[in-house]
């Protein structure tokens, strides 16, 4: 039979080491809590909009000149994002804040840059169309159609999506319809906007109006 | 001596037939083996791009991008306007030779969204010869040549495709429908169409693009009707390619029928972009004005409509 004083340190022990796991979970919960969760952080539900609209992919097709060839989750990722900077920043930023923000033009490569920012950019873009309030905005699911070149490596991924918009503006409600085709090619390690073909068409009270813009048909000599 | 031979009779007949048995089970197991090996190196050399005649449609289209063109560059943009030239030559089996007879050598204004196609006769005089001569003893490069020098112009691309090519294209993209300008009854083409819209499988229109006994100029409506022909096909792709999924499909085909010299998938996208971009209605189908003889002159406002073809790859005052 144990003293009174043994069974009382056994019970102290388990004490300490019953509180010190307690401390030690807890600790990594408000860890978890703060850091964000790490497992979060690499799922497309980073919404930079206050209208909450993440793109999600869709259908995926490949097609190749060679053998089979495939979009893997880390070009799925790269050009979900760069989709979804183009819905936060060209689409949703304008009519939040009534400017386009700066990473806009960074998915765009060299070839179709200056057209995106410069011609085509009262198209590809809400800049010109003010601040609105109540913004409400869906989307699509993004589908993906991929090519592959002659040996299989893929080369050329098209991400294809609608957004509609709806909010108010000083006339009244207004409507935006979306349908865009990114298609995009790596350079320089990233995948970047070498081509596009959006389509816009702005509903008010007073007028409707529709545009398209394209580009990324390619320089022959 | 019987009794003891009689046994020994059975086991060697016991025994022989264990072995056929034996044999024809070894005989399956090899067979179905080559089989299954053959089947799959079959599969792996599919799987690597290796391309069967058979399952392809083999290769009668070649696209080649011609030495003297520079390379296509995505961060230059679409501005400087440019020549394609498109070669329909004879070869099939049991004729020689791949002359170029049906020649078109398209210009292409990217900015002004409009390109015109001039139709070139066969029998045209260039150097002292016909020039379709040139694609039988060059090849593409050579009939390029012969044609830009004719005309003035550094031809970018050159489209070579025998009869076997045309027809498979078209039938690869399920035909298309072409308004036939004329009655056409010419038994040695085998073109037997009323005027009218119909639909156009590969071969008939072979059988449309080939028939020059119903013209009395000859070559040079069969060249025009060539033309519409082309433009029928490019109407076609624009209706059937005009979303990035479409335009893939479209290389996917050009890549089991064709061989393309110099050219990259990228280049051709961005080529059948730009195609997707020129509305039909902007793209003009001109034959060169010609002279008569056997060997074909030139007519007289020739120099003057070759100028205004090659300020700008479009011919707006002629």
């Amino acid at each position: 039979m144990p003293s009174p004083r043994k069974s009382s340190n056994n019970l102290r022990s388990a004490a300490i080491i019953g509180g010190s796991l307690a401390v030690v979970v807890v600790l990594a919960i408000i860890v978890a809590i703060v850091a964000g969760g790490g497992s979060k952080a690499k799922k497309p539900q980073h919404v930079a909009n206050s209208a909450g609209l993440a793109l999600k992919i869709g259908t995926i097709d490949v097609q190749s000149a060679g053998p089979p060839a495939r979009i893997n989750s880390s070009v799925q990722q790269s050009v979900l994002d760069s989709s979804q900077t183009y819905v936060d920043d060209a689409i949703l930023a304008p009519l939040e804040k009534g400017r386009l923000d700066q990473a806009y033009a960074q998915i765009f490569d060299r070839g179709v840059r200056r057209q995106a920012t410069g011609a085509d950019r009262a198209t590809l873009t809400e800049v010109r169309t003010g601040t609105l309030k109540g913004l409400k905005a869906t989307a699509t699911k993004v589908r993906l159609d991929g090519m592959g070149d002659q040996t299989g490596k893929l080369v050329l991924v098209a991400a294809t999506f609608g957004v509609d918009v709806s909010a108010k503006g000083s006339g009244g409600p207004v409507k935006i319809q979306r349908l865009a085709e990114l298609t995009f090619a790596p350079e320089s390690g990233r995948w970047v906007v070498t081509a596009y073909r959006v389509g816009v068409t702005r509903s008010t009270p007073a007028k409707t109006a529709a545009a398209v813009a394209r580009a990324g048909t390619g320089a022959i000599q | 001596m019987k009794l003891a031979i009689k046994p020994r009779r059975g086991n060697r007949t016991k025994r022989t037939t264990k072995q056929r048995v034996k044999r024809a089970v070894l005989a399956c197991a090899a067979f179905v083996v080559v089989v299954v090996v053959g089947v799959a190196a079959l599969g792996a050399a599919w799987l690597h791009g290796y391309k069967v005649p058979l399952t392809t449609g083999a290769t009668y289209l070649r696209v080649e991008k011609l030495a003297g063109g520079s390379r296509a560059d995505a961060s230059t943009g679409p501005t400087s306007p440019f020549f394609i030239l498109l070669i329909g030559n004879d070869s099939r089996p049991g004729v020689g030779g791949s002359r170029g007879d049906a020649l078109h050598l398209v210009g292409v204004n990217p900015k002004k969204h409009k390109a015109t196609m001039l139709d070139i006769p066969r029998d045209t005089c260039w150097n002292g010869d016909k020039i379709n001569s040139a694609n039988a003893t060059g090849g593409a490069p050579a009939q390029a040549e012969a044609v830009g020098g004719l005309v003035g112009v550094h031809v970018s691309y050159a489209v070579d495709v025998d009869f076997d090519g045309f027809t498979s294209m078209i039938d690869a993209v399920g035909g298309f429908t072409l308004n036939v300008p004329s009655e056409m009854h010419d038994a040695d083409s085998g073109a037997f169409f009323h005027p009218g819209v119909q639909h156009m499988t590969g071969d008939l229109a072979l059988r449309f693009s080939r028939d020059r006994h119903d013209f009395p100029q000859s070559d040079i409506i069969r060249t025009n009707n060539q033309g519409l022909v082309i433009l029928a096909g490019i109407r076609q792709m624009q209706q059937s390619a005009s979303n990035a999924a479409g335009q893939f499909h479209l290389i996917t085909l050009l890549y089991q029928h064709a061989q393309l010299m110099n050219l990259g998938v990228t280049d051709l996208y961005r080529l059948g972009r730009l195609v997707q971009d020129i509305p039909v209605g902007n793209i003009r189908n001109v034959t060169i004005p010609v002279g008569g003889g056997n060997c074909l002159s030139l007519g007289g406002d020739a120099p003057g409509f070759f100028a205004d073809f090659r300020d700008d790859a479009i011919l707006e005052s002629h």
